[in-house]
């Protein structure tokens, strides 16, 4: 049983992280059909922003993390969504809206994948390759059940609980979310009402972007072992995120969430179990699998083409 | 909007006298790649310098030529299936990784195939690899090899038994119309063919554990020979081959009825085949036994081996990942090929894999081909940094320069085939490509295993020319350059890869050479350099550009010229200066020159435009390209603010010129933004986003200068990734058809392709091949058409018995029964909604039926998949057009012509000349159809140029080139004046004649009248009257259906 509650606690604490980047991905994949394939990138530079914000200029100009935050780390926070939101819509703008949409077009693919490449590629000389942590949210920890946890943990999983609260509301409950949800079943039929699609369409990929500053300081803590890296396991996080939306559905929310928690147990149970390096491996391969067998995901509604 | 589409130039307006062929151009094209590069080995490999070896410029010119193989084949992916595949880095490393496993060692581990042949001396202690005689050693090899290849050929077999299972659930669902397969042989054929291949299976293994055991006891110094492998070998191959041709004489016996098209075993001369097969087969073996006498002699150690394994092994790894990915359109492929590249990475860099794979620092001291060096012996005797000879690098490039020759050929014959028509169509319309009985799915997985199967080639041999394997070469950024490659040299282009590998593979050496020496200087050169080639591909954009006016064109063409004259003069100049000065030297002359071109632009802009807007905008756009870039002003903004100390920024660098320059260019640009009057900004706004592409490295330093003073000198090599970045977007945004494309019209301009149609070809059939497939004997020599499909004699040709279909509670066909009479015009009508389109569509398989049956000529059809059943000779046209927009019309109708070519896929991708004169006649067969629609003059126009009107017609000559016994036309008349539909309904007429029958969907009430023998009406799903035209008009429900009851309208008084 204690077993058990430290695997959940762990694994809902991973999947918070998945969640929130894979919520990005859906969000934007309903509304334009098209994904931000930099979004590992947008994380790794929400958590670097954090880390830029909170780190004192040292007298030899090097950059690197300070214990002492200069400013308070929520108000860090709240720079840091605020930032990445406006990323996203300057990405909508100026990275997807120009190299054409929907899954037609290969334009956009390769142009985000441009991004992805600058972004790493100017924040690795920044900051090097090393992992950047950050301070925790919260320090100490709790002890549940026998053991103990991190409060940071328990943080994380506070965070995406309130991120799907809103997004739920959002969706269901304000005018916005509602022309959201109309453009993503029929941009043409939406935009006759009087909805300006191409708002709707930045306010997604905003919120894409608030989101992957929230993943970008719930991944870095230094607590749970965490820390953004400009190189290569930032990205790890976007393709991994992306596996979980694949598999749960990119047209279902509630599917990624789900998808989301599998993933992470299964992992946990792989890593314990069979091999730590190479528990990424069988994720792919995985994803392959499950791609064979059901194209648009476990939870994925099927489209009817029409002629 | 700049959706990447391959763009085939069709500038033909330009009157010229060199009008060369197309296959001309193509092969003097590869001859060119091929001359080129041999000319650079030559010259690398001391020909021409004392015999001193450039070594690494071979190796640049090796990374080119891997990198050609590369593109070319991911070219097919995104320029033919239109989507990105972003893994091609790791397949290429899964080659190399092949070749590894075969060939390298890791020092002081055991290679997993030593486990399965462990040598141990008298006291049973397993034996070190220096205590082998060479002799030994290479046996171990061999045993190695063969191994692989025992188990690549039972992995085959296991895919083969899976794929046939697989065809008989299939085949098992569809009823079993389509095709024959193995489970539906009568069962003593199975038993015969099981057990030929169980038998066979269990003796070669037989053979190979002997051997093995036998093998273990050599090592204590019998002599040894190859005879109990190519035993081994000859009996599992006999098995296999038997085991087919056992099925050979029933399938042979099969009948032709119901228009299935017989496949290839069928064929009357299947003894021909057997004997070709068994020929092959023998020089498979030949070549087998080569490799094994080569290899124990160590003369090409494995390089056959290694090359066959590759491909086989990466092919099958394209298989499996094309196999889900590309049944579903959008970022499905690109994110499933990232993660497998990012699986390969980490299975590579996997501690728990490190005995085999080598993990971080790969497997290194790969021999080459030809080095005669025992590997094993290799790793012990040679100290690590040992150079390998010159002379084996050389030969190794000139391979990969054959191969680069061979791919270009090939692929070039393969897209000039059947097939590679076919591909094309598919990317253009898939609905459309179907409808012609293109098996989409199939052609897409084909296209993807091919570029598998070239990376996993290529990975071979550059791993050879490296002597390296890592897992480093499998990270994103290299599959991206790939990608790189193909949208800077133009998607779909046969030689976009080369211009692109070319520009990608000389980027990161400049790169590093730049780092060598003073970095600050350098920086300048590549800031200095950059500026002069945007410009000139700007300018080649303008040039080429369809909507440039004719003055602009002149203006860009002046340019270009004037560029590459001052560039040439400005590097003759500076080579005498040292390299510092030189840097500076550059910087004036660059910012002079940009002056003065922007003046000059002002001045012939209006001069030849009478547009000053133009000419403004233009002018400015090419001030933003240097004043972005010019190091200047962010010399002066860094001095201003007192930082970059660390880039060696000092007062004395900033002048009264250079504040004077930067002054002009940002009036210069406040004049473009304030005074860009509305039609043009879009093309301001693009010359903004130009300039802040070049921009990068300078807002870089910026960056960098702002964030620390004093931060370290700045290394060129550390923005690779980021200017790869930037040529991506540059390219994408304002090249879309790449720079290959560029030179393509510039070509195309000048020497046009010559165009027409060699008759001759009409009186040349190739009775052989089209005696049983429908293709006339007689070739068609009046403009009369012949069909040749063979006619059953069931009177009722389809007949559609209770169809429904339900789109989830919409019931859009409710139970209608059907008959179609052999040879009459059968119209369907109903108003908006009735489901006459729906109930088209169920007959030519796009939908499935939810419940019913369709039978035609007596055999079920629905469940078939739409190119099964036009295989069985129903086409039709869409209400929709489904045309292929990019080619032209006449290639249109070839599509059409697809199940009715045979060019085999070796055939073709050898460019036989069986090949080419069956594109010839089919070429001419594709013109008398258009001809017979009335649209012969348009032959080379593009599709998506001709009126409406024409590209139905093109619709219904594309149907035709099926050869159909049932047409199916959705709404022919849709659109067309009451003259085109004149001459519509003669045309049905004399479609008819050819004894088609004809099932018509239409509203014009006169067309229908006129021409049907049976009319059947639908609505809301169901059929409500049917008969012949007065019955139908006299129809109260049909009257109710049309005006709604209670309502009397007689609409003609």
């Amino acid at each position: 049983m204690e077993l058990l509650i430290g695997a959940l606690i762990n694994s809902l604490s991973s999947a918070a992280i998945f969640a929130l980047i894979a919520f990005g991905y859906h969000l934007t994949f309903i509304t334009t059909d098209t994904l931000n394939f930099s979004q590992g990138e947008f994380v790794m530079l929400g958590g670097l922003i954090g880390v830029m914000l909170s780190t004192s200029w040292q007298n030899d100009g090097a950059l690197s993390g300070s214990a002492r935050p200069l400013w308070n780390y929520w108000v860090v926070f709240l720079i840091s969504i605020i930032i990445m939101t406006c990323a996203g819509v300057l990405l909508e703008r100026f990275v997807m809206r120009p190299f054409g949409s929907g899954s037609t077009s290969i334009g956009w693919i390769m142009s985000t994948v441009a991004l992805t490449f600058v972004i790493q590629n100017i924040a690795e000389t920044l900051y090097g390759k090393d992992k950047q942590p950050l301070a925790p949210m919260v320090d100490g920890s709790i002890e549940i059940a026998g053991q103990a946890f991190d409060w940071q943990k328990i943080v994380n999983i506070g965070i995406v609980a309130l991120v799907i609260a809103g997004l739920q509301y959002f969706f269901t409950r304000t005018m916005l979310g509602k022309s959201l949800r109309a453009v993503a079943f029929n941009p043409a039929a939406a935009s006759l009402m009087g909805i300006n699609v191409n708002y709707v369409r930045m306010v997604a990929f905003g919120i894409a972007g608030g989101l992957t500053g929230i993943a970008g300081f719930v991944l870095a803590p230094r607590a749970i072992g965490g820390g953004v890296s400009p190189s290569e396991p930032a990205l790890v996080f976007g393709i991994l995120a992306f596996a979980v939306a694949i598999i749960g559905g990119l047209d279902n929310l509630k599917g990624i969430a789900f998808a989301a928690l599998l993933y992470s147990f299964a992992s946990q149970l792989v890593q314990q179990y069979i091999s730590n390096d190479l528990s990424r491996a069988i994720t792919f391969v995985l994803l392959i699998i499950i791609l064979a067998v059901k194209p648009t995901g476990l939870f994925g509604r099927t489209l009817v083409q029409k002629v | 909007m700049a959706t990447i589409k391959p763009v085939k130039s069709t500038e033909t307006t330009k009157e010229s006298r060199f009008v060369v062929p197309l296959w001309t151009k193509d092969y003097a094209g590869i001859l060119g790649v091929g001359a080129l590069f041999f000319i650079f080995i030559f010259i690398n490999a001391g020909i021409f310098n004392n015999g001193e070896v450039q070594r690494t410029e071979l190796q640049i010119l090796s990374s080119i030529g891997v990198g050609i193989i590369v593109a070319s084949g991911l070219n097919l992916v995104i320029g033919y299936i239109g989507q990105v595949a972003l893994g091609h880095a790791a397949l290429v490393t899964l080659g190399g990784y092949v070749l590894g496993l075969l060939v390298a060692r890791i020092p002081g581990e055991i290679n997993w195939i030593d486990y399965l042949s462990v040598r141990v001396d008298n006291a049973g202690k397993p034996l070190a690899y220096n205590e082998l005689t060479a002799r030994e050693s290479a046996w171990i090899n061999t045993q190695n090899l063969l191994f692989i290849i025992l188990l690549v050929l039972v992995g085959l077999t296991l895919i083969l038994g899976g794929l046939l299972f697989w065809r008989y659930q299939h085949v098992r669902k569809t009823g079993g119309k389509a095709e024959t397969h193995f489970w539906q042989k009568p069962a003593a054929m199975r038993t015969v063919t099981l057990s030929i291949w169980i038998v066979g299976g269990v003796l070669s293994l037989a053979v190979y554990v002997l051997t093995i055991v036998t093998g273990r006891k050599s090592v204590t110094g019998e002599d040894i020979t190859d005879i109990p492998w190519i035993l081994f070998a000859v009996v599992l191959t006999t098995t296999i081959v038997l085991g087919y041709l056992s099925q050979v004489g029933h399938n042979n016996a099969r009948t032709y009825e119901g228009g299935i098209r017989p496949s290839f075993w069928d064929k009357p001369s299947w003894v021909g085949k057997m004997l070709a097969w068994t020929v092959g087969l023998g020089i498979v073996l030949i070549v087998l036994d080569f490799c094994l006498m080569t290899f124990s002699f160590q003369i090409l150690q494995n390089f056959w081996a290694a090359i066959i394994l590759g491909a086989i092994v990466t092919g099958f790894f394209g298989y499996i990942l094309a196999l889900p990915a590309l049944r579903v359109k959008g970022p499905y492929l690109s994110m499933v090929t990232i993660a497998f590249g990012l699986g390969i990475y980490e299975l590579a860099n996997s501690v728990t894999l490190r005995p085999m794979l080598g993990s971080q620092s790969g497997m290194n001291r790969i021999p080459f081909p030809t080095s005669g060096r025992d590997p094993i012996k290799q790793v012990i005797d040679q100290p690590s940094d040992r150079p390998s000879a010159n002379g084996e690098l050389v030969i190794m490039v000139i391979i990969i320069g054959i191969a680069v020759v061979l791919t270009l050929y090939s692929i070039r014959s393969f897209m000039r085939s059947r097939w590679g028509r076919s591909l094309i169509a598919l990317r253009e319309n898939e609905i459309g490509a179907a409808s012609v009985g293109i098996n989409v799915t199939r052609m897409k997985t084909l296209a993807f295993v091919m570029s598998a199967t070239l990376a996993g080639v290529a990975g071979v041999l550059n791993s050879y020319a490296l002597s390296f394997i890592g897992p480093n070469l499998a990270v994103l950024q290299e599959s991206v350059k790939y990608v790189t490659m193909i949208i800077l040299g133009g998607v779909g282009i046969l030689f976009g890869p080369v211009v692109g590998a070319v520009i990608i593979g000389l980027i990161p050496n400049i790169l590093r050479r730049l780092d060598e020496t003073k970095a600050d200087s350098l920086f300048n050169m590549v800031s200095y350099i950059a500026p002069w080639l945007l410009l000139a591909l700007l300018i080649a954009y303008f040039a080429t550009r369809k909507n440039s006016s004719e003055g602009l064109k002149r203006i860009a063409r002046y340019v270009l010229a004037l560029i590459t004259v001052a560039y040439g003069a400005i590097t003759v100049i500076n080579s005498g200066i040292n390299f510092d000065e030189k840097a500076r030297v550059w910087s004036y002359i660059t910012c002079a020159a940009g002056a003065i071109l922007i003046v000059t632009l002002l001045v012939w802009g209006w001069n030849y435009t009478k547009n000053l807007h133009a000419s403004a905008i233009f002018g400015t756009a090419l001030g933003m390209v240097v004043l972005f870039n010019s190091i200047e002003v962010y010399r002066a903004v860094l001095l201003a603010i007192g930082a970059g100390r660390g880039i060696g920024i000092k007062k004395q660098d900033i002048g009264a010129v250079n504040i004077l320059l930067v002054l002009l260019y940002v009036a210069l640009f406040i004049v473009a933004v304030v005074y860009t009057p509305k039609e043009v900004r879009r093309l301001t706004i693009r010359s903004i986003a130009i300039g802040f592409i070049v921009a990068i490295p300078g807002i870089y330093t910026l960056i960098i200068g702002l964030l620390n003073p004093d931060a370290p000198a700045f290394k060129p090599s550390l923005v690779e990734l980021t200017l790869y970045g930037a040529i991506l977007l540059f390219f994408i945004y304002l090249v879309p058809k790449g720079a290959g494309g560029l030179i393509g019209s510039f070509v195309e301009s000048y020497f046009p392709t010559k165009r027409g149609i060699d008759r001759s070809y009409l009186h040349r059939a190739a009775p052989s091949a089209s005696a049983d497939a429908g293709i006339p004997d007689q070739p068609a020599t009046t403009h009369t058409l012949a069909f040749h499909r063979e006619k059953g004699t069931h009177a009722e040709v389809l007949k559609i018995a209770r169809v429904t279909r339900d789109f989830k509670g919409l019931r859009a066909v409710d139970n209608v029964e059907m008959t179609l009479q052999r040879g009459d015009i059968h119209a369907l009508i109903g108003p908006n909604g009735a489901g006459k389109t729906t109930l088209l569509n169920l007959i030519s398989g796009l939908y499935a039926v939810s419940s019913g049956q369709i039978f035609y000529k007596g055999e079920r059809l629905d469940g078939l998949k739409p190119y099964q059943i036009a295989n069985t000779g129903i086409s039709r046209t869409f209400q929709n057009l489904q045309v292929f927009g990019d080619m032209t019309v006449i290639e249109n109708v070839m599509v059409g012509f697809h199940l009715h070519t045979k060019e085999g896929f070796w055939a073709s991708l050898f460019g036989l000349p069986a090949v080419r004169r069956e594109e010839k006649r089919i070429e001419a067969y594709a013109m008398e159809l258009l001809e017979f629609v009335g649209l012969g003059d348009r032959a080379y126009n593009k599709a998506k140029d001709l009126p409406y009107g024409y590209q139905r017609l093109l619709e219904i000559a594309r149907a035709l080139a099926v050869e159909p016994e049932i047409l199916l036309l959705d709404e022919p008349a849709a659109g067309l004046n009451p003259q085109e539909i004149g001459g519509m309904i003669d045309l049905i007429r004399k479609i008819q004649a050819e004894g088609v029958t004809v099932l018509l969907i239409e509203h014009h009430m006169d067309l229908v009248m006129e021409i049907s023998e049976e009319i059947t009406v639908l609505d809301y799903g169901k059929k409500i009257s049917e008969g012949g035209p007065t019955h139908v008009q006299n129809d109260q429900k049909v009257k109710d259906a049309y005006f709604g009851p209670e309502v009397l309208i007689d609409a003609r008084n």
